[in-house]
């Protein structure tokens, strides 16, 4: 057995994965009251409809919280590696969990911007990693 | 008292790293023990609650010839669901659908492969799939330090204030015969030298994996005459999170399915964290433990780790928790082991690791992505 990787033709990610192909940061939205419904479900937890459409967001965020992997759990994949879930700007009620990588451990804090980097994995698969971002001015400057 | 339901019996194997024999073997062995317990024929039990991916009621219902069951069900709250199936157990009874309920719990979760190698039993598996495992998120250990570092970066956690976690699990544990860590102490300077494994976790913030089964038989207390002291279920609670079926965008990761557990069952009880002589906390990890205390009211927010750094979770110290050790150091029974205990307590037969007479003890349970679960029980006499 080898790394587990996603099935790119799952009817409710297949966008998502054709997204990162692409790389474009694809989320769903509900079509009727708007709002982001992430992970996909079928249907919206805020108004019950089941329309929805997937839309590019800006791909960038902020990290919420993370763990430094030293212990291998998955094939092929050997640690040392950070997993982190990242706070879409555009979308702070919305989170993407990847790997955070080229950042040094020492580096991270919560609430660090991010940006996302889309990683080739296999024929047609682009995982969705993140690292560090620069900060915008309002922050260079406080 | 006469009403409500009580734990007329507690049973369980040996707790080993390898049992040599199946899961249903280990299940059969415990549920004899418990019946045994209760002072009951095994024809006497019309009612099995099962972990959904474990032994079934129809293996139980085979295996033992029952002539008749009218109640069963499974339970989806993951660890939480030995302690939530104590509602089940009482609601039957109360009804009238049964007279004997058993629980169970049996798993060779330390020979039966890594945790990491087993069909994973939580809910919403294709987020798992799509989201989740190909970034090499796919353990416990790896999904709940996240809700840890978040802790940590609000309120602050020391390394020392998880590691007296671990430290009073182990020596609990000591005085345990049935321990799996008994004869290996834990001291705090090789807790601090625990390798990583998912940071902030090392190795000694993490569980045991542990062969063997509990199991339990609840009945109603106007039925009970084996003993003099009965353990009544008091009241139970149960609550999740929001959306129970994913960790990585729930709103706040530190708001778990306990807290709404404990207040419904605080309020079922007429009783508070105040009035327990001591609480059995579902302890997979360290950070749990100080996680649930706060959430079950026990220590205001924040205030979990220096409370156990001071000692007060110690057995004589003010809210002893986990005398038998816990899933830290007794053994991962799916917190089914932590019934038992509270109910050995309460009998007075925890010999030397007795709490002096208690009253009320409280029994806690965590699963799946932060559902939660709280059992108050207390005694009652025969009569």
């Amino acid at each position: 057995m080898t790394r587990p990787l996603p099935d790119i033709d799952d009817p409710e990610f297949a966008p998502f994965w054709a997204g990162a192909a692409a790389g474009e940061l694809l989320l769903v939205f509900c079509s009727s009251c708007d709002r982001p419904r992430w992970p996909p479900r079928p249907i919206c937890a805020h108004c019950q409809s089941f329309e929805l459409e997937w839309r590019a967001v800006d791909a960038r965020g902020r990290l919420y919280t993370w763990t430094g992997v030293e212990h291998q759990t998955t094939r092929d994949l050997p640690p040392p590696y950070v997993v982190g879930l990242v706070e879409i700007a555009d979308h702070p009620d919305v989170r993407l969990l990847g790997q955070i990588v080229d950042v040094a451990p020492g580096v991270l804090r919560i609430g660090m911007p991010m940006v996302a980097r889309f990683d080739a994995v296999a024929d047609g698969l682009t995982l969705v990693n993140w690292t560090g971002a620069e900060m915008d001015s309002e922050e260079a400057n406080p | 008292m006469s009403g409500g339901a009580i734990v007329s019996g507690v049973g369980q194997t040996d707790y080993t790293r390898n049992s040599g024999r199946t899961e249903a073997r280990l299940a059969f062995e415990a549920i004899l023990d418990a019946i045994r317990d209760a002072a009951m024929d095994v024809d006497d039990v019309d009612g099995i609650i099962t972990h959904p991916f474990s032994i079934s009621p129809e293996e139980i219902v085979s295996g033992l010839r029952l002539p008749r069951l009218n109640f069963n069900c499974a339970v989806h709250m993951g660890g939480a669901g030995a302690v939530a199936s104590l509602q089940h157990a009482v609601q039957a009874i109360e009804s009238g659908v049964a007279s004997n309920v058993l629980i169970v719990r049996a798993r060779n979760g330390a020979s039966g492969g890594r945790i990491n190698e087993r069909p994973s039993q939580q809910p919403a598996q294709h987020f798992r799939d799509q989201l989740e495992r190909p970034y090499g998120w796919n353990t416990p250990a790896q999904r709940y330090s996240m809700i840890c570092r978040r802790y940590q970066h609000t309120f602050g956690l020391t390394r020392e204030q998880l590691g007296a976690v671990a430290v009073s699990a182990s020596r609990h544990a000591q005085l345990n015969p049935a321990a799996q860590n008994l004869g290996h102490p834990l001291t705090m300077e090789t807790y601090l030298s625990g390798r990583t494994i998912a940071d902030p976790y090392t190795r000694f913030d993490c569980c045991l994996e542990t062969d063997g089964a509990c199991a339990i038989v609840v009945t109603g207390a106007d039925r009970h005459r084996s003993r003099p002291v009965g353990v009544r279920i008091r009241a139970v609670g149960e609550g999740r999170p929001e959306s129970p079926d994913d960790l990585t965008n729930r709103p706040d990761l530190l708001k778990i399915g306990l807290a709404p557990a404990a207040a419904l069952a605080w309020e079922r009880a007429g009783l508070g964290p105040g009035d327990m002589n001591a609480v059995m906390v579902y302890d997979c990890f360290t950070f749990e433990v100080i996680h649930q205390l706060e959430a079950a009211g026990f220590v205001a927010e924040g205030k979990g780790g220096p409370f156990c750094a001071e000692g007060h979770i110690d057995l004589g110290g003010r809210l002893p928790v986990n005398t038998h050790g816990g899933l830290l150091a007794e053994g991962h029974l799916s917190g089914l082991n932590h019934v038992i205990e509270a109910v050995r307590q309460l009998r007075g037969e925890a010999g030397d690791r007795q709490v002096p007479s208690p009253r009320h003890i409280a029994v806690t349970g965590w699963g799946d992505l932060g559902d939660g679960a709280l059992a108050v029980l207390d005694t009652v006499r025969a009569g």
